[in-house]
């Protein structure tokens, strides 16, 4: 019995199968909107936001924290514990706002596939069909397993930032510097990239994501500890990679002076400055985040509607068992690369609006957040301490104020001009 | 019929006034069509428990007959509609499968008492205030078809009778534990008698198995591993927290626990690794009828007898059925089934095409000296081409 008891000491398998949610939640927040905002970040304002990055990160391990013990202790997602615990009218409100927001955000990741795809001198028209296509089949017919192992690889196609962010030379101790000492700055293009920067680290669908992957998962209250740990390193390296991204990007793009508009034109931009082969692997690293993307944000969105309003949902369910589910995913699919796909759509400004309810749609869920993770009766003794309500306080504050400062910004930017 | 959205919020009226909201019902729990005991009205911001006695409904109105109402006692025991129903799962006892409740049908006869709950897309539309706009027929399942839990403790209500869930096939109560909460899915375990609970965990899939196991009591954890196949335990041993796998492997014995062991040496993917080490074997030279004799005893009978000469070498296999139909006289060895083997390094899509080609219900595994050391049942095959065919990860 002893010799049982070693080898499993021996194997760590177990922290294997636990480890695993934190990490890829965090990956998939590297999305396409991601690797845009942060390369916009860096060639715009150079190493000016990278304060918020830091900041971001607290907060994104909080809340994400919080989604797992959540997930871990009920056994539950979150869609169904706000169904349990707020009825059926604001789980209504938040899944109709969830819906549209998603889709822009199923929009973002189809513009990056077709951003991406660009630089290789393929047209969108031909791209983001055939990448809608490609995702349905894979949802319907492959093996999740699978192509979520072959995306994890994938995404170590990051280290390619890591080394164009050497390759540029920059400036380390002005960026170790820019991340903790704050900047601010009141203009509309800032405060937006700032909102950006923190809508695309922490988002509504991520915060679903990771404790319904959790509840799958079954992991138990036994294997807390481990999922923690799995959780604060999947939120380090979310922004550890998004770090290195907006330092590559400050030290070519903002100190040769050049915009860009997505991360395509940052690409293509740092072709001449950190080699061809740097620059192919940016783009590859994109279409890879992008891909992810599109397919896990309809994935989840489909799983969270169906599940809150009491639909069959899961890929373990055939088509006619969960026509709900596959029917949901198709639509998403078709209207998110639809808006993509079709010439001359206004997608700039559906990107915006998106990233603007991705942010206001923040701030009812960390009110539920909060009130769900303090409730003794739901989570006994595994319910918030002192330190994480602190936390998510603060965060909820910055968010609001990011965001009444951003909604100013835009639709009034003549208020800010005062100060 | 009422239904519960229609009377939650509702004003209750005396003399003409608002006298305070209705906010929730209790019931009580131990009757068919349970009838509604209290009501709970909010005034002036305050909760207060008034008997249903001392309300009528009349003309869409809820009127309040006496202002000396008698106090009732705020019993957090109670199962009140509202606070531990509504929006909640519950186990379709027909349909064996978790619903969630979208509204709770009521019956308004003088008393007020629970038929049903509705669980179609009517029940959110109507909470919505859409149902006047899209019209569905209501889907009702009656109370007596359903299993609710009691929130506020996390155990199970058995209202009418605990055995509608051991009456349960193992594998339909395993689909229920699989989607369940976390602590649900624990009451429902604990509510199980042993052998059945045991069963339907072995029927879930494996980080089911593991999440019960890691959380189960450590009295029932005793008395439900004991009804546990080793087999299982070494499946699943990789995904137990070490603590509670310690915890497991004293409570299997030393001698169970070897056999984990053993299973573990050879693999999951292997014959060795999914077989079965509790099997009944007999030496040839018996009879049938010394067979019949010594099975008399026991229940259930096993579905496959596996044969040995007098040295414990392997001589054959019979199907039981087949026992049946031999002459009771005749030696076991003259009328073995198969005599088809696997060893233990055999993998599974080697098996999965013996057990297609030959029909086969049932396959020993031999060791390298011919000795039976266990067998692979079809159920065991059945269970892994399912797993490889699902797609059952993430969502």
């Amino acid at each position: 019995m002893m010799n049982l008891f070693k080898r499993k000491l021996l194997v760590l398998i177990p922290i294997l199968a636990i480890i695993g949610p934190g990490i890829i939640a965090g990956n998939v927040d590297n999305d396409a909107a991601g690797i845009t905002n942060y390369s916009i970040a860096g060639a715009h304002f150079g190493y000016s936001l990278l304060w918020v990055l830091f900041l971001s990160t607290f907060s994104l391990a909080v809340t994400q924290e919080i989604g797992a013990r959540m997930g871990l202790v009920t056994g539950k997602g979150l869609g169904a514990l706000i169904r349990e615990k707020f009825g059926v009218k604001w789980t209504a409100f938040v899944m109709i706002i969830l819906f549209f927001a998603n889709l822009g955000t199923i929009a973002a990741e189809f513009a990056g596939v077709a951003a991406s795809l660009e630089i290789f001198h393929i047209p969108r028209i031909v791209s983001v069909p055939i990448a809608a296509v490609l995702i349905y089949i894979v949802i319907t017919k492959g093996n999740f397993k699978k192509i979520e192992r072959l995306f994890l690889l994938l995404s170590f196609f990051y280290i390619a930032y890591i080394l164009s962010a050497f390759n540029a030379r920059p400036d380390f101790t002005l960026a170790l510097k820019s991340l903790v000492v704050p900047h601010l700055e009141l203009q509309g293009a800032f405060l937006l990239t700032m909102i950006a920067l923190i809508g695309t680290t922490i988002t509504p669908w991520g915060q679903f994501f990771i404790q319904d992957y959790v509840v799958d998962k079954k992991l138990s209250k036994e294997d807390l500890k481990i999922e923690r740990g799995d959780v604060f390193l999947g939120s380090f390296l979310t922004n550890f990679f998004a770090f290195f991204i907006i330092v590559a990007t400050a030290a070519t793009l903002y100190t040769q002076g050049i915009r860009i508009d997505d991360a395509k034109d940052a690409a293509l931009a740092l072709k001449p400055l950190v080699g061809q082969a740097a620059a192919a692997i940016f783009g590859l690293g994109f279409l890879n985040a992008s891909l992810f993307g599109a397919l896990v944000v309809p994935l989840t969105t489909a799983y969270v509607i169906t599940q809150a309003f009491g639909a069959e949902s899961g890929l373990n369910f055939s088509y006619r068992q969960a026509p709900k589910f596959y029917t949901l995913i198709a639509i998403l699919l078709i209207i998110g690369a639809g808006m993509v796909a079709i010439p001359f759509f206004p997608l700039i400004n559906i990107l915006v609006a998106t990233q603007v309810v991705n942010a206001i749609l923040l701030l009812p869920i960390f009110v539920f957040l909060y009130i769900l993770s303090n409730d003794k009766k739901l989570l006994g003794d595994y319910a918030n301490g002192k330190f994480i309500n602190i936390l998510l306080i603060v965060t909820l504050i910055a968010i609001s104020i990011a965001a009444v400062l951003f909604s100013v910004a835009i639709f009034a930017p003549n208020i800010l001009e005062v100060f | 019929m009422v239904y519960l959205s229609q009377l939650l919020n509702k004003n209750l009226y005396s003399q003409g006034k608002i006298y305070g909201k209705m906010v929730d019902f209790a019931v009580l729990e131990s009757s068919p069509k349970p009838s509604v005991s209290k009501i709970v009205v909010k005034k002036n911001g305050k909760k207060l428990t008034i008997s249903p006695s001392a309300v009528i409904f009349k003309d869409n109105k809820v009127i309040l007959t006496s202002t000396k109402l008698p106090v009732l006692p705020y019993d957090e025991k109670d199962f009140y509609l509202n606070e531990d129903l509504l929006d909640k799962q519950v186990i379709d006892v027909d349909d064996k499968k978790l619903v969630r409740v979208n509204d709770v049908v009521l019956e308004a006869n003088g008393e007020l008492k629970v038929i049903g709950i509705d669980i179609g897309a009517s029940g959110i539309l109507r909470r919505l205030y859409l149902d006047k706009f899209l019209r569905t027929t209501p889907k009702i399942i009656p109370w007596q078809m359903i299993e609710t839990f009691d929130y506020s403790t996390g155990s199970i209500k058995i209202s009418l009778s605990q055995n509608r869930l051991n009456k349960m096939h193992p594998g339909e109560l395993a689909d229920i534990l699989e989607n369940l909460g976390a602590r649900e899915r624990m009451s429902i375990v604990e509510s199980l008698e042993a052998t059945r609970a045991a069963k339907a965990i072995e029927e879930t899939d494996e980080r089911t198995q593991g999440a019960i196991l890691e959380e189960l009591k450590e009295g029932v954890l005793g008395q439900i591993v004991a009804k546990m196949h080793s087999s299982t335990i070494a499946e699943i041993f990789y995904q137990v927290n070490p603590l509670r796998l310690r915890e497991i492997l004293k409570l299997m014995g030393k001698e169970r626990a070897k056999k984990v062991e053993r299973l573990l040496d050879f693999g999951s993917e292997k014959a060795g690794g999914i077989m079965r080490t509790t099997f009944w074997k007999f030496d040839g030279n018996l009879t049938v009828k010394e067979v019949y004799n010594r099975l008399y005893n026991f229940s259930p009978k096993p579905e496959t007898i596996v044969i040995t000469n007098g040295k414990e070498k392997y001589v054959g296999m019979i199907y039981i059925k087949d026992l049946l139909d031999s002459d009771s006289l005749s030696y076991l060895k003259d009328i073995v089934t198969d005599r088809k083997f696997a060893y233990p390094e055999v993998e599974i899509k080697e098996l999965i095409t013996l057990f297609t080609k030959y029909n086969l219900r049932t396959l020993p595994v031999l060791d390298k000296e011919k000795r039976p050391i266990g067998i692979v049942k079809i159920d065991t095959i059945l269970e892994k081409i399912e797993e490889q065919t699902r797609n059952d990860e993430f969502i």
